[in-house]
Formats: C-alpha cells, structure tokens, sequence
C-alpha cells in the first residue's frame, strides 16, 4: 500500500502541474487581451477629463498660434505670388527687347527679325542669307557708334590711347595700312584706316587683331574697293557692346 | 490649487502641425523643381561644341606633327594655326569658349585669340578678342586652359581660334590639345 502511494506521489505531482501551467496560461491570456480594452477605455477617459479640463486661454492660445501659422503661411505665399510677378515682368521685357530689335530690323528694311530659327533659314535664299547677316552688321555698327557717342572723353586714357595707336600704326609691323584718324572716349576707339593694296585684306584683319597696342575686343569692317577700314576697338578689359 | 499646464489637444495640434509642414515641404519641391527646369532651359540656350586640336589647320611657321590628336609644334620657330569652330546657331555670336594647351617651353608661351569674319559683299568684316596666352614653360608643366568671353558675329559668319605654338624647347614639344566654342543659341 505504502509502495503503491509512493508510485501514485510523482503521477499526482506532474498532474497538479500541469493544471497549475493551463490556469497560469489562461491568466495570462485574459490579461494579455484585457489591458487593451482598459487602456482605450482609459484614454477615453483621458480625452473626456482633458476636454473638460481646457480652458478658454488654451483655447485662445491655441488660436494664436494657428493664426500665426497661416500668416508664416500667407508670407511664403506672399514671396512666391511676387517671384512669379518678377518672371513675369522679366519675361515681358525680354519679349519687348526682341520685339523692339524685329521692329527696328523691319522699320530699316534691311533684314528679317535677328531670331530666326535654323529652319527658317534654311530655306533663305544665299541672298536672303546675305541680307540678314549685312543687317546683323549694320546693327552692330549702330550699336557702336551708339556706345561711342554716349561716352565722355576720359582725357588721360584718350591721350596715351591715341598716342599708342599712331606708334602702331607708324610701325613696319603694320605697313600698308595708315591710321587716319582715331576717336576714343573712355571705354572705346573708333579708328579710320586706310589700306593702300599692298596687303591683302584678309592679312590686315589679322595684323589688326595681332599688333593692336594694346588687348582688347575689335571689330573691323573693311572696304576692299575703296581701302576704307573702321575698326573699333575696346580698351583693355572691356568688352564690346552686343 | 493651479493645475499643471497640458497641452490643449496636442493630438488634433500633431495632426495640423504635421499636414502643414507637408503643405510646405511640397510647394518647397515644387518651387525646387521649377527652378531647376527654369536653370536647364537656360543652360540649353547654348550650343557648345569640343574639337580635337588636329582639326587646326597650318597657315604659317614649319609642320605640325600630330599626337593623340593634338597639334604639335616640333619645328624650331613659331607654328601659327587657325583652329576652325562650326557655325550653326542661327542666332549669332559666341557665348565663350576655351583652348586647352601643353606649353614646355621655357619663354615662348602658347597664344590664341578668337576670332569670327564674314566676307561682306564690298571686303571683309571681323570680330576678334584680346589674345590670352599659357604661363608654363618646363617639360612637366601642365595642361593649361585658354579662356574666352563673348564675342560679336553675323550669321553666315565662321569662327576660328587663331593660335602660336611654341618651338620645340630642350627636346620637348609644345602641344595644343582640344579647343571650345560655345555659340548662342
């Protein structure tokens, strides 16, 4: 009987633990689920305490704070609604700058507008070709003749100038071509040559641009029938008017 | 007795605060990107083009040899090029341009000028700009670059850089490699 009960104790033991593990699971389980709801039910709870609990300055505060927000808001849109004015103004004067040099090109009966695309000049005749590109000169040496005109005389600049061009031009390097007069201003000198024949056109083009007595941007536009040349040509740094 | 301050429905504030910084960050990439769309047109209004400097052609001064592409001056005295550039912008002019060179010699440097030239019905009418020159001068100087502004043209005009190549100094040979232009479009 003793012996018996001794071999019972261990199948009664292992059986109490396995209840104890299925109810310490099922405890488990319920508390796992449970606390969710709870803690919605709470945070429920929670909101309703904190509507209750909010008074009219929060509320007021809180205004203050959107209103500020739209007006950072109302700022930024402000910006961009004046940028988008600004591109818009740009553009209009771009499209005005174009439409004025079309107009001019037209009133001079020279030319077709300067903006022309690559298709429409292919089918230019070469003598349509050739008509726009003389008027494209013509625009240039007005543009010129314009910046000259518009400039004071810078006295110190305008004496050394004119003095190194006549050296230049008295000079072997420049034989054939004679300097006959020459204006400069203060950013830029209007030059009248003469070339006598005994170079060629295309190698006074290149001494002009080679021997200038000082560097600067040039434009030349030479006569080959009547030996007459103008050149233009900056002083050092500058650049010439486009 | 004061209670401590809480936030007023900082919930439905997080939402806000949140929509409004989207709000915002989208217009900021919108903006962006009308921006860089507005930056890539205009970097289109130019047509640039690279040459190799064996496209330069002699005119003056003794013959070039020719290495990897680039014109050489071997000679003893002065080689002078003109480096021609395509015209095929109808809209005239240049915006820039640039010339890269090797000059080993010790004094005489590389110089090039740019130039456009349209032969007009009556001669000849040119634009050139101020010539720019390389400052090296040994066997290991460097590859040098020439850098040119804007320059004025008609539009059957052609433009070419006009350049000097240095003699050959000590045995080593002065060389203009690759050339630029970049015409208005």
């Amino acid at each position: 009987m003793v012996r018996k009960a001794k071999s019972m104790f261990p199948v009664g033991l292992g059986f109490g633990l396995v209840l104890v593990s299925i109810g310490a699971t099922a405890l488990w389980v319920h508390r796992h689920f449970e606390p969710s709801h709870t803690a919605t039910v709470q945070a429920t709870n929670q909101s309703e305490d904190l509507a209750k609990r909010v008074t009219p300055e929060d509320v007021a505060g809180l205004k203050a704070e959107i209103e500020r927000l739209k007006d950072g808001k109302t700022g930024f849109e402000q910006l961009s609604r004046e940028m988008k004015s600004e591109m818009t103004a740009l553009r209009s004067q771009l499209t005005q700058v174009e439409r004025d040099q079309n107009l001019r090109s037209q009133e001079e009966g020279l030319a077709q507008p300067i903006a022309d695309t690559e298709a429409n000049a292919a089918t230019l005749t070469p003598e349509e070709e050739q008509t726009r590109a003389e008027a494209q000169i013509q625009t240039q040496v007005a543009l010129l003749e314009g910046t000259l005109l518009g400039e004071k005389p810078d006295s110190a600049w305008v004496n050394t100038a004119q003095l190194a061009l006549s050296t230049t031009f008295h000079s072997e390097t420049m034989a054939g071509v004679q300097l006959m007069k020459a204006d400069c201003r203060t950013t830029l000198c209007r030059l009248e040559l003469f070339l006598d024949g005994s170079t060629a056109p295309e190698d006074s083009f290149r001494k002009l641009g080679h021997a200038s007595p000082w560097q600067g941007q040039g434009f030349v536009q030479i006569d080959v029938e009547s030996g007459k040349a103008v050149v233009y040509l900056t002083r050092e740094g500058y650049s010439l008017p486009q | 007795m004061e209670l401590p301050y809480e936030e007023p429905n900082s919930e439905w504030r997080n939402t806000f605060m949140k929509h409004y910084y989207l709000s915002t960050s989208l217009k900021m990439f919108v903006a962006a990107i009308c921006l860089t769309a507005i930056g890539a047109s205009q970097a289109h209004a130019l047509d640039g083009k690279v040459y190799p400097g064996s496209m330069c052609v002699r005119w003056s001064g003794p013959t070039p040899n020719y290495n990897n592409s680039a014109i050489g001056n071997p000679g003893t005295t002065t080689l002078y090029v003109d480096c021609p550039a395509v015209h095929d912008s109808i809209a005239s002019g240049i915006n820039n341009g640039w010339v890269k060179g090797i000059d080993r010699h010790f004094s005489s440097p590389i110089t090039c000028n740019l130039n456009s030239l349209y032969p007009s019905g009556t001669g000849l009418v040119g634009w050139w700009t101020s010539y720019k020159s390389t400052t090296g001068g040994s066997a290991s100087s460097p590859v040098e670059t020439l850098t040119f502004g804007s320059l004025g043209s008609a539009s059957t005009a052609h433009y070419y850089y006009s350049c000097h190549i240095p003699p050959t100094y000590a045995g080593y040979t002065s060389y203009l490699m690759t050339y630029r232009v970049d015409e208005n479009e």
